[in-house]
């Protein structure tokens, strides 16, 4: 009985070597000190041994290029196992922590394994030139009106990337990039003129009241308008009243024909 | 005599209402749609003519531009006096703010005003709003009464016919002098709408 059980057990110990020995990396693997270390098999306690590098993919830093030079940035990012090093315009500035540093020129940035153990696979190095184009403004404006206080209330909103100006009534307003400004004119009961000015050139020059539901004198946009006031019953409604009408009248014709006939009869 | 009777009568009322309506209704839709339609070719010829004038009129020098909301509607000759209050059209359903008995200003066309653009009123063909504009001519006056107290005085220059989704009648017309557009359905058998023109005289 134990000779049995010690065979058994010499069996199944012979069969997890095998396993172990499959599943292990092959031969010359083994040797290759740069290549990337397999998936871990935790039970496999001659895994721990195997002399492979910790694979490691850096993330990519990221340029923020915008209009001008002075806020252009570039964003370090933290990858473990990664050290990333910075040349700017030609000069060395070595190995800079995850964060952001403002940015001029051309900006190389290059991924290095911050041990021996790590190795780098992918993409390593990037390059951007920064640009120094002009910051532009861009701005709309609005004008709706307050009826409770009989105001029009003019807005300027600059969704572009530059500082701009516009002009509410021969003023000069100033209106940040990314920003909006608000304006009222008192129109009263006889209302008052709303000119603006963007770029030099009027581009609304009207006379506005705010009250009784009004805006801009001149008319607003009527495309969305699809048909007229139905200022009367449509064509089929007539004629079906004239249906009706008629069959009326066709009844009581028919009712007096009957009672005439059942006279005669 | 008597057998004759009694098959007229034993003929469904369907039968025998159909082709009354057929015999007296048609011809007079038909007849109507004709007038209109001639009516209309006249006009449009007094129309175009008297656009040609009002191109001249542009390049008259810029007025202070005074205005206001219409209050009040008053056709003197033809008895009209009636309230006028904003009209506002709806998208979603495409239909327009009417009432029975008050005249409709549309919002989004001009207010009533010395320089330029187009005043669209409407109102219902019943006799209590509209239906008397029929018996306008040419060189009737009209007023418009503001809220901000201003009276404007029109002088009644031709009318045409249009079809209900004709909207281009309701557009501005900008650099051109100011004109007052009223409008009413053509009747109970036709979906046109009578539309009625007038040029500013004059403002108090």
């Amino acid at each position: 009985m134990i000779k049995r059980l010690l065979l058994a057990t010499g069996l199944v110990a012979a069969v997890v070597g095998l396993v172990g020995l499959v599943q292990s990396p092959s031969a010359s693997a083994t040797n290759n000190w740069e290549g990337c270390q397999p998936v871990v098999l935790e039970s496999n306690a001659r895994q721990n041994f195997v002399p492979f590098k910790k694979c490691v993919t850096p993330a990519a830093p990221t340029f923020n290029d915008v209009c001008g030079t002075e806020n252009d940035t570039y964003t370090i990012p933290e990858t473990k196992g990664v050290e990333y090093k910075v040349k700017v315009d030609g000069q060395w500035l070595g190995e800079q922590a995850a964060g952001t540093y403002p940015a001029l020129g051309e900006v190389k940035v290059y991924a290095d394994e911050s041990a021996w153990y790590y190795k780098i696979q992918g993409e390593d190095k990037w390059t951007y030139e920064f640009t120094d184009v002009e910051c532009v403004a861009k701005i709309s404006y609005s004008v709706v009106c307050d009826e409770d206080s009989k105001e029009a209330v003019v807005t300027f909103v600059n969704s572009g990337d530059g500082d701009g100006t516009a002009k509410l009534n021969d003023e000069e307003i100033a209106v940040a990039a990314g920003s909006s400004v608000e304006r009222r004119v008192a129109t009263g009961d006889e209302g008052a003129n709303v000119k603006i000015e963007l770029d030099g050139k009027v581009v609304l020059d009207r006379l506005f009241f705010c009250f009784q539901g009004q805006g801009a004198v001149t008319g607003g946009d009527t495309s969305d308008v699809e048909s007229l006031p139905v200022t009367s019953g449509s064509a089929i409604a007539g004629a079906a009243a004239a249906v009706v009408a008629l069959s009326v009248a066709a009844t009581v014709g028919g009712y007096a024909l009957q009672r005439r006939h059942a006279f005669n009869a | 005599m008597r057998l004759k009777s009694i098959k007229l009568l034993s003929v469904p009322l369907a039968l025998r209402v159909v082709p009354l309506y057929v015999l007296m209704v048609l011809p007079l839709w038909a007849s109507s749609a004709y007038l209109q339609r001639l009516e209309a070719e006249n006009t449009a010829k007094i129309l175009s003519s008297e656009r040609t004038e009002t191109v001249s009129a542009a390049s008259a020098p810029k007025l202070k531009q005074i205005a206001g909301p219409p209050s009040r509607i008053i056709v003197p000759r033809l008895n009209i006096d009636l309230p006028v209050i904003r009209g506002t059209y709806d998208r979603t359903n495409d239909s327009w703010t009417l009432t029975d008995t008050k005249a409709q200003f549309a919002g989004m066309t001009s207010l009533p005003n010395n320089i330029d653009g187009n005043t669209f009123i409407y109102g219902h063909n019943t006799d209590p709003v509209f239906a008397k504009l029929a018996g306008l001519k040419k060189g009737d006056i009209a007023h418009v009464k503001t809220y901000n107290g201003l009276t404007f005085t029109y002088v009644f220059g031709g009318k045409q016919f249009v079809p209900p989704n004709d909207t281009s009648i309701l557009k501005d017309t900008p650099d051109t002098r100011p004109i007052l557009t009223l409008m009413t359905c053509e009747g109970v058998f036709s979906e046109s709408r009578r539309v009625m023109l007038f040029d500013l005289k004059d403002v108090a």
